[in-house]
C-alpha cells in the first residue's frame, strides 16, 4: 500500500508537523508506505511529486486550511480530514481512507 | 547561554498553581514578556486564546502545545510550564492539562532555523519516550536538557 498524504493547519506551527509524524509512525505500524509533505510556516517542505502521486493507492490530506498545488491530486481519491485527527489517531485515519478505496 | 536559544531555565515553571486554562495562558504570556521574547503580554495572550479558541492544543496524556504567531513576538520562544493540578483544557481526549509547553513564533518568514526547530520539537511530541521524559522530569534543569537534546 502506498500512501502519499499532505499534512496543513493554519499557524503551520505545531499540528503540521505533529500530524506528519502521527501519520508516519502510524504508515509503519500498519505496513505501509507513506509520504508526507508538511505545507507550514516554511512552506511546501517534502514536497510529493507527480510520480509519488502516480503510484500511490491512497492520498489523505490531513489539513485545516486549503491546499497548495491541489491540482496535483487531480482524478486521484482524496481521503480529506481534520488535522487533529492525524494527530490524535492517525492509525484510524490510514485504515478509514483504505476502507474507503 | 546563547541568545540564540529557543529556551532557557526562566521560561520554565515547575509546581505553578492556576484554576483555568485562561490562567495558565495568562501565566505563560507574563513569563515571556518578562524575559523579554514579546513586546506584548496582552498581544501575546490574545494570539494564545484566538488559536485555542480556533481548535483546541491539548493533544492528549495530559499535554498542551498553545502557540501563538503573531508580529509582536521578538524571539521565537519555547515556555514550559507544569501545574501542580491539571486544568480542563477541552483536549482531544478529554483529560486535563498539566504539562503545558508554550510557542512563541514571528509572524515572518525570517529565522527558518528556528521553525526548523519548533517542527522538530511537534514532532517529538508524538513520541512516548520524549513526553514521558518531560511528564517525569522534575527540575528546569532537567527539562531544559531534554528539550535540548532533541535539536
Amino acid at each position: 500500500m502506498n500512501i502519499v498524504a499532505v499534512t496543513a493547519c493554519p499557524a503551520g506551527v505545531a499540528h503540521t508537523y505533529m500530524a506528519k509524524k502521527g501519520l508516519q509512525k502510524a504508515a509503519k505500524k500498519l505496513g505501509y508506505t507513506i509520504k508526507v509533505e508538511t505545507q507550514g510556516s516554511m512552506g511546501i517542505e517534502s514536497e510529493i511529486k507527480s510520480k509519488d502521486i502516480e503510484k500511490s493507492d491512497v492520498v489523505i490530506f490531513a489539513v485545516d486550511t486549503k491546499v497548495e498545488k491541489a491540482d496535483r491530486f487531480q482524478g486521484k481519491k482524496i481521503h480529506e480530514v481534520a488535522v487533529a485527527d492525524a494527530v490524535k489517531n492517525a492509525t484510524k485515519v490510514i485504515e478509514d481512507a483504505v476502507n474507503n478505496l | 547561554m546563547s541568545e540564540n536559544e529557543l529556551i532557557n531555565e526562566s521560561l520554565i515553571k515547575l509546581n505553578l498553581t492556576v484554576n483555568t486554562k485562561k490562567e495558565v495562558l495568562k501565566a505563560i504570556s507574563n513569563i515571556v514578556y518578562e524575559e523579554g521574547r514579546v513586546l506584548s503580554a496582552q498581544q501575546y495572550y490574545q494570539g494564545l486564546v484566538e488559536r485555542e479558541d480556533n481548535s483546541t492544543t491539548g493533544f492528549g496524556d495530559g499535554i498542551a502545545i498553545p502557540h501563538a504567531k503573531i508580529k509582536e513576538v521578538i524571539k521565537p520562544t519555547i515556555s514550559i510550564i507544569k501545574l501542580n493540578s491539571p486544568v480542563e483544557w477541552k483536549a482531544m481526549d478529554g483529560k486535563p492539562v498539566h504539562l503545558i509547553i508554550a510557542l512563541a513564533v514571528p509572524d515572518s518568514q525570517e529565522g527558518t532555523m528556528h521553525l526548523q526547530l519548533l517542527a522538530k520539537l511537534s514532532e517529538s511530541l508524538m513520541e512516548e519516550e520524549f513526553t514521558n521524559a518531560l511528564l517525569s522530569a522534575e527540575t528546569s534543569n532537567d527539562i531544559y536538557k531534554i528539550i535540548n537534546s532533541i535539536f
